[in-house]
């Protein structure tokens, strides 16, 4: 199974752009092996159903690049972020947390996309809503790969 | 010289504050405040907007507890309407909120507490969260995992979506349960009674660990409040108020919830942006009571479930006073919380279509009033004649708590924390006390990840003498 996890508030404009995708994969897609999660923010909970996957993908917009730049990062399990674990952990730490309690190795991946807009909105930047059908593209690639 | 410790932020719990302790010129904590710094304003935005849209916009105000929001604002609403909700809306709202006092009980005790409870007050704080848990007890914390899966699994199967689903309405529930839909439940519920068999076992053999916080975190005597079920039994939908004191003998019984200003009183603090509620017949601040998990123990004579009644058993053998126990109570109340949704869903009405009873307002005042994780929550929505709130008053759990967290804060510091050598441990404690109470400070606003602790002792004059900063 393929678990993809979309992340973000999608009343907060280019912030959901991780949960459109995810949703739009699901129509795109909706075949038993690949399994959709839109969320608000990731929490430890997660841990199982990443557990049960074999790759894991998380979609999420990211404040570091240019607006609509799209990047793949390979994600391996990791405690970074170990301090702040409360009810929010990174796809590192969740990936961790399936090797430690569950003994399985999912691979991870993130692919973001550059954001501009966080205002109250529930469309996207022009930058974004321009990206947004090659950041599908790109989604599906990977599950398809 | 005197000076001043701050903790800013509080780590794990929801929300954003900071602690103060003034130190004397000995050194020696001479007092010591819990500061709640976010506003929300949710009481005054509402204004003008229609009574129905209540539940769903008061619902907003937490991330962790929506559903309790929910539960009280649509009581609000249906005082509004003057209307009997259909008993069956009554059972299903009662499973969603119990599944939500679940989730967030296994919040509590297993994300937010158990890393001090397994690893040790003292261990180091790279440590001492979860996946310091992971590497220690898979299995605790795999338990932990599955709980709150469970109890939000409940809500999504019954509302449509984990956080703020709008399916408690006005007048009832929006649509009826499926049969597909109970038994998914149920199937559930027998892995989660297991496991939160195992949980209590594994706490109760861990509680000698922590004579000294069971001595000092918030040991003290105050009233309890909180809403109490038929039979004296443990409930969290509705229900009479009680009071009681330290040693379970009632002050004040089967108060009605319209009535509340009656015998609640707020008072404001100038240091927190939380109100400070007291017993108005005891005035302030000596009408401190507190309310959530032990509380409600501390109220009823039983709880009305078989395995958490042997659980309450065991409990009364503890100190009933000190807050260190809100922990093994809220335990207590995730078995009783299993227990009693399976009662509910195994009704023979609980399939029936008929969940809401439709009006139009009847009332220009509405109290709702039901138990959250951390504590009895009341909505009060005024409207005028067109059903748009004129005014909108809500005390949450934590709010009631607000004194005894004070209290509590400024005992365990007198208790381990000497100025001179001031160790990440001592702090943890000063934390630690607050933490029993999970208090929900507003969950919707969580923090962006990097929740330090910045210590500062800092001189009459400003000048800071020292700084410890971890996480």
């Amino acid at each position: 199974m393929i678990l993809v996890i979309g992340i973000g508030n999608p009343l907060r404009s280019d912030d959901g752009v991780g949960q459109a995708a995810a949703l739009e994969i699901g129509r795109c897609l909706p075949s038993q092996d690949v399994e959709i999660l839109a969320v608000h923010q990731l929490t430890p909970e997660l841990v199982e159903p990443i557990s049960r996957a074999e790759r894991v993908i998380f979609l999420d917009a990211d404040v570091e690049h240019p607006p609509g730049h799209i990047e793949v990062t390979p994600i391996r399990p990791s405690d970074e972020a170990a301090g702040a674990f409360t009810h929010h952990v990174s796809p590192a730490g969740l990936l961790l947390g399936a090797q430690q309690l569950y003994e399985t190795s999912p691979k991870g991946y993130l692919i973001s996309i550059g954001a501009s807009s966080f205002d109250f909105s529930e469309t996207f930047s022009p930058q974004v809503q321009a990206a947004f059908f090659e950041y599908v593209t790109t989604v599906r690639q990977l599950i398809e790969d | 010289m005197s000076r001043v410790i701050t903790i800013d932020p509080v780590t794990r719990i929801e929300g954003h504050a900071k602690i103060t302790i003034q130190l004397d010129d000995a050194g020696q904590v001479q007092d010591a405040r819990f500061h709640v710094t976010q506003y929300r304003g949710f009481e005054k935005f509402c204004e003008g907007r229609p009574f129905h849209e209540m539940p769903s916009l008061m619902a907003r105000t937490c991330g962790i507890c929506p559903v309790s929001h929910l539960i009280a604002g649509a009581k609000a609403c249906d005082a509004l309407l003057a209307v009997r909700v259909p008993s069956t809306a009554v059972h299903l709202r009662k499973i969603m909120n119990l599944a939500q006092i679940a989730q967030s009980h296994a919040l509590s005790f297993f994300y937010l507490s158990a890393p001090d409870l397994l690893l040790g007050m003292d261990a180091e704080p790279g440590q001492r969260n979860v996946f310091g848990m992971m590497a220690a007890n898979p299995e605790l914390t795999r338990d932990g995992v599955k709980l709150r899966q469970t109890g939000q699994k409940i809500i999504e199967l019954l509302g449509g979506k984990r956080i703020h689903p709008n399916w408690p309405v006005p007048g009832g529930v929006s649509s009826p349960l499926t049969a597909e839909k109970r038994d998914q439940m149920l199937a559930m519920l027998p892995d989660a009674i297991t496991i939160t068999k195992r949980t209590l076992e594994w706490f109760v053999s861990v509680l000698g660990n922590f004579k000294p916080e069971i001595e000092s975190f918030a040991n003290f005597p105050t009233l309890f409040m909180g809403i109490v079920g038929k039979n004296n039994t443990l409930e969290h939908y509705d229900g009479p108020i009680r009071f009681v004191d330290r040693d379970r003998t009632i002050v004040a019984d089967g108060l009605r919830h319209a009535d509340y200003q009656d015998y609640i009183a707020e008072a404001v603090e100038p240091h927190s942006y939380l109100k400070s509620p007291y017993y108005r017949s005891m005035g302030y601040p000596d009408g401190i009571y507190r309310v959530g998990p032990l509380a409600r123990l501390n109220l009823v004579e039983s709880c009305g479930t078989p395995l958490a009644d042997a659980a309450l058993a065991d409990f009364r053998g503890v100190d009933r006073g000190s807050s260190f126990h809100n922990h093994y109570a809220r335990l207590i109340e995730l078995l009783y919380a299993w227990e009693k949704i399976e009662q509910l869903l195994n009704d023979p009405d609980i399939l029936s279509d008929h969940v809401r009873a439709f009006a139009a307002p009847n009332n220009d005042v509405g109290v709702g009033i039901s138990e959250a994780p951390r504590g009895t929550l009341i909505h009060h929505y005024e409207i005028d004649r067109n059903g748009l709130i004129t005014h909108a008053n809500l005390i949450i759990a934590t709010g009631h708590n607000s004194l005894a967290m004070n209290r509590g804060v400024a005992q365990v510091a007198k208790r381990f924390i000497k100025g001179d050598q001031i160790t990440d441990g001592m702090l943890n404690r000063v934390e630690a006390v607050i933490r029993t109470y999970d208090p929900c400070l507003s969950c919707s606003t969580h923090a962006a990840g990097h929740m330090a602790m910045n210590v500062q002792v800092v001189g009459p004059d400003g000048e800071l003498l020292s700084e410890v900063q971890r996480g």
